[in-house]
């Protein structure tokens, strides 16, 4: 039941749309009403404060220099050899779903919580190998980082040494979506695939479109 | 079942990887258990390690054991392709991601377990040269009651 009642709204909304002067894209729209966020939605949404971190690069970098854009923000650390690559590598695919135009106007985030090892050369590279867009930020200590963390009703727990010396790190394993307006919207899961996450990225770009 | 009695079967298991290319499944038939999808993440050096010093990027082995024998245990991987391996697990715990070595993983009787992002993974610390998309190399994994199992490993980028 509640399946035909979001159908029949997005019909409606695509009806709408085609009323209202879309028509070029109106048919497509009604074939296929855009489907709902698959991620969890933040209701009602969170103005983020404008944090304010050196980057990898060592410029300066303020999370509102990326107003117009979605922002795919996580927070993990070089050692991770699970999870920080599985979703550095999904959120570059999912940028190579979008259209060039699309992908120009999303911008992912990777701040360190492992500011101790994660020096700014490393958190580059590391970056880099995934997608070049990737703008990497590095938190001069852990209670910046963690000050950052918080914002997004989070935590990170360093893990103790083991017999080589390393340490693993506990982190959000979820991707923060702030929309174009700045606030954050979304918390996207650990697992969700590729073409979840391209949807609910793209419904944060189409709806700012559509509201200017 | 000693180490020695298995070899004939590891020797027929690497001729028949030779003539299948790359064949994407190993097993020890006697035993029932059978290794699909072995892949690798790609690692190169980047700085770190104190002193302005470079060190590898730590990797991590997937792979899928099917048991078609009765109940076993996972209990060490060995390779030399990095100065330390270790099983590892990644929990979720909360909305946060924990990481911890485990001894052993349980592979129940006629069942599958998966070695994959997000779970039980090998974790391979330290590897000793770089691992590029396309490289292999090779990991001995060591059951309880199937002995020890030569994979061919993939280094490859999910996608």
């Amino acid at each position: 039941m509640n399946r035909r009642y979001i159908l029949t709204a997005g019909v409606v909304l695509a009806l709408v749309t085609l009323v209202s002067g879309g028509a070029a894209i109106a048919v497509r729209s009604i074939q296929t009403p855009p489907a709902d966020f698959q991620g969890g939605v933040v209701s009602p949404p969170i103005m983020v404060p404008d944090v304010v971190l050196p980057s990898a690069k060592g410029d300066e970098v303020r999370l509102s220099d990326f107003r117009g854009k979605v922002v795919l923000l996580f927070f993990g650390y070089t050692n991770c050899p699970d999870v920080c690559p599985t979703t550095m590598l999904e959120v570059a695919n999912v940028r190579k779903q979008l259209t060039k135009e699309e992908a120009e106007r999303v911008q992912v985030v990777f701040v360190t919580v492992d500011p101790e090892r994660d020096v700014p050369a490393r958190v580059s590279q590391y970056v880099d190998r995934f997608d070049p867009s990737i703008v990497a930020l590095v938190p001069v200590d852990e209670d910046e980082a963690r000050t950052v963390v918080q914002l997004f009703m989070a935590d990170f727990v360093k893990g103790e040494p083991n017999a080589g010396g390393g340490y693993a790190v506990a982190h959000p394993a979820s991707l923060y979506a702030i929309d174009p307006a700045g606030q954050w919207r979304l918390l996207l899961p650990f697992g969700m695939p590729v073409e979840a996450l391209t949807n609910d990225v793209r419904l944060l770009l189409q709806e700012s479109q559509n509201a200017n | 079942m000693r180490i020695n009695s298995l070899a004939p079967i590891l020797l027929v298991a690497a001729i028949a990887i030779l003539i299948g290319g790359c064949a994407p499944s190993v097993g020890a038939p006697g035993a029932g258990i059978t290794i699909d999808r072995a892949w690798a993440r790609p690692s190169s050096q980047v700085p770190g390690g104190g002193m302005g010093g470079m060190e590898m990027l730590t990797s991590a082995a997937y792979l899928t054991i099917r048991n078609d024998g009765p109940e076993d245990r996972l209990t060490a991987a060995e390779s030399d392709i990095a100065k330390s391996v270790e099983i590892h697990e990644t929990k979720m715990d909360g909305g946060m991601a924990t990481m911890r070595q485990v001894d052993s993983i349980a592979i129940p009787a006629n069942a599958s377990v998966d070695l994959k992002p997000g779970s039980y993974h090998i974790m391979l610390i330290q590897p000793v040269r770089d691992l590029k998309p396309g490289d292999s190399f090779s990991l001995t994994i060591v059951f309880e009651k199937a002995g020890r199992l030569q994979v061919p490993v993939t280094v490859q980028a999910p996608s």
